[in-house]
């Protein structure tokens, strides 16, 4: 049941936008089998009665006041990007 | 076609409306929340997804939604949950929205519009609290040979406080599913909740529709139409994609599952239709974000502080007046001031006119007026000269209004003012009084109108009316 | 000014040596920037070396995943070669505050995936102890740099182990605090319910003293809490203390002959200082501890890694169209580990198996938090080895992703808790150095600096590597 098919591996890789050569899928392929193999028997225990937990501390109502802060400047908001086109960030057609 | 009985089908229609919050700042970061702004002037490591950003969630965002799933009479939720919807888009920096899934803020509810038919109640499925996307621009690169295009972005509009709110499918006409996005605009315009403006992006809608065979209650494949950006451009989209659907289905056919991606600029140009992969979102609960358990109190508070919703309210007048002076009033937000005005005395009817009117044509905001001085006004009316009227009505919104020294002046109706100039006016049209009298009774208002004139609007038009009548009746004998 | 040798300084030390003018903050640096370039071009333990800074405060080297300002933060992988961040991750502003000055950006595994470092993107960090082995990881780069002499202490950030297994691998003192205790705010997101920073430190007091630094509540994580207040541990006995020593941590199948030899003598040690030392049980949290991280983690990390875009920062390849600069850019800048953590999580959290996999998961994690909160009603602190293996030689398990994630069998399932962890080393096995693991229950890290410290005392383990020791 753990074993993932080649098809799916191209399913999750294009939900993660990942392209995957030939070779890198094969491999793939095989190290999430065995590692679903492994993970898989989660399901051995009886969890029936078990809540999920999210958060390991409970904390709960975590917000803030709705009062403004500095932004970046454009220097700082720009600094990293790949493409600047005056005051955008520039990607190829979407 | 649509109605009641064999061979008719029923529309089926639900709505998906997306407004967003006027909080000082967005839902994440405390960006300011502000529409024009330079690009990408109101961003930080947080909303430009940074690596190592965090989301610190706005109180006052999830205050607001709280009371907006109030005026929707929704339930609250004892336990709250932001979850995370995985997509790659340039508009999505963290390629996943922080929005609600399973355990949304309000659920459960309704929203009943009024109607000259009757009360249409319609379901409010659920009101969830989300970020905005930021803004994506298409363009063409000039001096490119290929005419290839780029996407520019601008992040300011990222992370904005958004409520989505989706119906149950509980429409059946485009003209209901106007009255309620109009509906819906003025309940959170009132409640101080967003601009929601059309044009600006603050409230968006997208409609799904259906039909079936009218007396069945099955549900059978709708489409999304998306992009109408007036209600009148929803109604005539909803009502051309009926037709439509009714179309195949009596010719047999069936309908596919699409999109119709309107133009917004264009309300008649046919819309590009896509057939949108179903998308896996894997949504799971963000782990950066605690769990929402909005106290009792604020609960309470909240829902104290929502006041009688336009939909009660045009209800409630229309048992005074007609529903359509009812909707008027409410939907122009004048029914605060014309319950003011009546209490002052005024005759709810004339009051009601007068402010769906003149009133309403003087551009004066309603909050500024004196309600004691308007109703003198409105008393007073039939006396007045229509000028002074106006412009009483026009300064009724100014500091210290009184409406006395307009009401000292009365319109002339007296018989002795008016003769010498009624006289006058039928000596200088003697030939349009002759053909009035040789039966081209239109031409009085012509006569009237000239009078009105050289009283500079000061004549009471009804007694002018009567006395040329009656003069150049006279002449004719 | 007073000679200082990198190898054994303390934090403690230095700070008095700077305070009583003994030396200068300038000089202290320039001793660390020596011994980073005597010995790092062996070690690569650093992925950047600050120049000398005008502060004088004492050094300190932060693991790569943490966000310095102006300063290249690559987390190990190309797809961030270049970014240099414009804000300070809330740790770095409080080191900074309290007057520490940066020496460098420590190597890690990529994203802070992996028990290694060999899967950082720029080479793998070798164990001082021995340079043909790996230091441990993710965190291997800072362990390394403390073990070496190239920092007096370092910043780590721990998911699974990554700060208990380096230092244990690498013979120092790390401290994974309770979840919560420490803001995540500009640490590269791997596992956002299992992140945590923490100090990486020569010895206990030194620890407890970085962390008194970081800890607190920070208005920038909301998932972060008030601590109590930190003391540094003086007392050299374990009188009272409530010992429990866990079967399946101890006994687990894979941990050699040598590590459990020390780790039981430690434990034979702690008894001799007045402790109350018992057996318990954990059955459910190590047998399906392992199982439960790789679901909650890599599905965690798969949303956190699709920000990797290309749109606002780091690497971005050609593409003709948006969908497929994304899909180039992440294939060409991301390494095999984080490909298939994201494919792994993508599929745990994919419609049909959600409720399997990863829905799953979060239940056995209340089932492993569950059984640690009973242990702790009658134990103050477990006791376990770290790692299952003294350092292994590089290369050795690259090969074979379940061996290498085998490593950290016993140091997940307390991550999966919350809970607290420090290493401290309790001897050698082959010449190299074997770590206790002491756990604690939320919020107990006094207890740990505590039974650290005088554990440290009695073991008296030499810290500098064997080859260094003059």
């Amino acid at each position: 049941m753990a074993k993932i098919s080649k098809e799916e591996v191209l399913h999750v890789a294009r939900l993660a936008r990942l392209e995957l050569g030939d070779d890198e899928i094969v491999r793939l392929q095989e190290q999430l089998s065995d590692i679903l193999q492994a993970v898989s028997r989660v399901s051995e225990l009886d969890l029936s009665d078990v809540p999920p937990t999210a958060h390991p501390l409970d904390v709960q109502n975590a917000w803030a006041e709705d009062v403004p802060h500095e932004s970046l400047s454009a220097d700082e908001a720009f600094a990293n990007a790949p493409d600047r086109h005056d005051d955008h960030f520039r990607v190829p057609p979407a | 076609m649509t109605g009641v009985g064999p061979g008719t089908w029923e529309p089926v229609i639900g709505l998906e409306i997306h407004v967003q919050l006027k909080t000082e700042t967005k839902m994440f970061c405390r960006c300011r929340n502000h529409y024009g702004s330079p690009p990408n002037t109101n961003v930080c490591p947080v909303c430009l997804a940074f690596p190592g950003a965090l989301p610190v969630p706005n109180r006052r965002a999830i205050e607001e939604t709280i009371k907006l799933g109030h005026a929707l009479g929704c339930t609250i939720a004892e336990r709250a949950v932001f979850h995370r919807k995985s997509y790659f888009y340039p508009d999505l920096p963290k390629a996943y929205q922080i929005s609600q899934y399973d355990e949304p803020l309000c659920a459960g509810g309704s929203l009943t519009v009024p109607t000259a038919a009757g009360d249409v109640r319609i379901g409010i499925t659920r009101a969830h609290l989300e970020e905005d996307a930021a803004k994506n621009v298409h363009v063409a690169e000039s001096g490119r040979l290929d005419g290839a295009t780029a996407t520019l972005v601008d992040f300011n509009r990222g992370g904005t406080p958004l409520v989505e709110i989706v119906t149950e499918p509980d429409l059946h006409d485009a003209d209901t599913a106007k009255r309620f996005l109009q509906l819906l605009r003025q309940t959170v315009m009132e409640l101080g909740l967003s601009d929601a403006e059309l044009d600006k992006g603050s409230m968006r809608f997208d409609v799904n529709v259906s039909v079936r065979p009218a007396g069945t209650d099955e549900l059978r494949t709708r489409t999304e139409l998306k992009n109408m950006n007036s209600f009148n451009f929803a109604a005539k989209g909803i009502e051309r994609e009926i037709a439509r659907q009714i179309g195949i289905y009596e010719a047999g056919g069936t309908v596919d599952q699409e999109t119709l991606h309107f133009d917004p600029g264009n309300e008649d140009s046919a819309p590009m239709r896509s057939k949108e992969e179903a998308q896996d979102y894997r949504y799971f609960p963000d782990p950066d974000l605690v769990p929402v358990h909005p106290p009792v109190e604020l609960v309470d508070r909240l829902r104290g502080e929502i006041g009688e919703l336009p939909g009660s309210r045009i209800r409630r007048i229309a048992d005074t007046l007609s529903f359509y002076d009812a909707d008027v009033l409410v939907t122009g937000g004048l029914d605060r001031l014309w319950s003011d005005v009546v209490a002052a005395g005024a005759d709810p009817k004339e009051a009601a006119n007068v402010l769906a009117n003149q009133f309403v044509a003087t551009g004066v905001a309603p909050s500024a007026v004196d309600p004691a001085e308007l109703a003198k006004l409105v008393d007073a009316r039939a006396q007045m000269p229509r000028a002074a009227f106006d412009k009483a009505l026009a300064k009724s919104g100014d500091d210290g209004f009184s409406a006395e020294p307009y009401l000292a002046e009365k319109a002339v109706s007296d018989a002795s003012e008016l003769d010498p100039v009624i006289d006058r006016v039928l000596a200088a049209n003697a030939a349009q009084a002759e053909q009035y009298r040789s039966g081209k009774q239109g031409l009085l208002g012509f006569f009237v109108g000239q009078v009105m004139k050289e009283t500079g609007g000061k004549a009471d038009p009804r007694a002018v009316n009567e006395r040329v009548r009656e003069k150049l009746l006279a002449a004719g004998r | 000014m007073t000679a200082v040798d990198t190898f054994t300084l303390t934090a403690e030390e230095a700070k008095r040596l700077l305070e009583a003018g003994e030396v200068s903050g300038a000089e202290l640096y320039q001793a660390y920037l020596a011994a980073i370039g005597e010995r790092d071009p062996e070690l690569h333990a650093y992925l950047h070396v600050c120049d000398s800074p005008a502060a004088e405060g004492i050094p300190i080297a932060i693991k790569d995943v943490i966000s310095t300002k102006g300063v290249p933060t690559t987390a190990g992988s190309k797809i961030l070669e270049h970014y240099v961040p414009v804000f300070d991750a809330t740790v770095t502003a409080r080191c900074k505050a309290h007057g520490l000055v940066l020496l460098g950006k420590t190597n890690t595994d990529e994203f802070a995936m992996g028990s290694s470092t060999e899967n950082s993107a720029y080479g793998p960090t070798h164990n001082p102890w021995d340079p043909t082995r790996v230091p441990g990881g993710s965190g291997g780069g800072s362990a390394a740099a403390v073990t070496a002499g190239l920092a007096p202490w370092a910043l780590g950030s721990d998911t699974g182990g990554s700060i208990k297994q380096p230092s244990a691998l690498c013979g120092n003192v790390g401290l994974r605090p309770t979840y919560g205790t420490v803001s995540r705010y500009g640490v590269v997101a791997f596992a956002s319910s299992l992140d945590q920073v923490g100090p990486v430190a020569k010895n206990v007091r030194d620890c407890a003293l970085l962390y008194s630094v970081i800890a607190g509540r920070d208005d920038n994580d909301l998932t972060t809490v008030e601590v109590p207040e930190v003391e540094l541990p003086t007392a050299q006995d374990l009188a009272g203390v409530r010992v429990g020593v866990p079967r399946e941590l101890n006994d687990a199948e894979g941990i050699e002959p040598g590590v459990r030899d020390a780790v039981q003598r430690a434990i034979r040690l702690a008894e001799s200082l007045g402790a109350e030392v018992d057996e318990c049980s954990l059955p459910r949290s190590v047998e399906y501890g392992l199982a439960c991280y790789y679901l909650i983690a890599p599905a965690e990390a798969s949303s956190n890694l699709a920000r990797y875009d290309g749109v606002r920062y780091g690497l971005r390849e050609q593409g003709a169209d948006f969908r497929a600069m994304v899909m180039k850019t992440r294939d060409a800048g991301l390494g095999d580990e984080p490909k298939r953590r994201i494919m792994l999580g993508t599929y745990a959290l994919s419609s049909g198996y959600y409720d399997a996999y990863y829905g799953t998961a979060q239940k056995v994690r209340t089932v492993i938090k569950r059984e640690h909160d009973a242990a702790f009603e009658r134990f103050d602190v477990l006791l376990s080895p770290t790692s299952p293996t003294v350092a292994f030689p590089l290369g050795a398990k690259v090969g074979d992703p379940l061996a290498m994630y085998l490593n950290d069998l016993l140091t997940i399932p307390s991550c999966m808790a919350g809970l607290p962890g420090l290493n401290i080393p309790c001897g050698l096995s082959e010449g190299l150095p074997v770590g206790l693991q002491l756990v604690g229950a939320q919020f107990s890290e006094n207890t740990l600096f505590r039974v650290g410290h005088a554990l440290e005392g009695a073991l008296g383990f030499d810290a500098v590597p064997t080859r260094f020791r003059r």
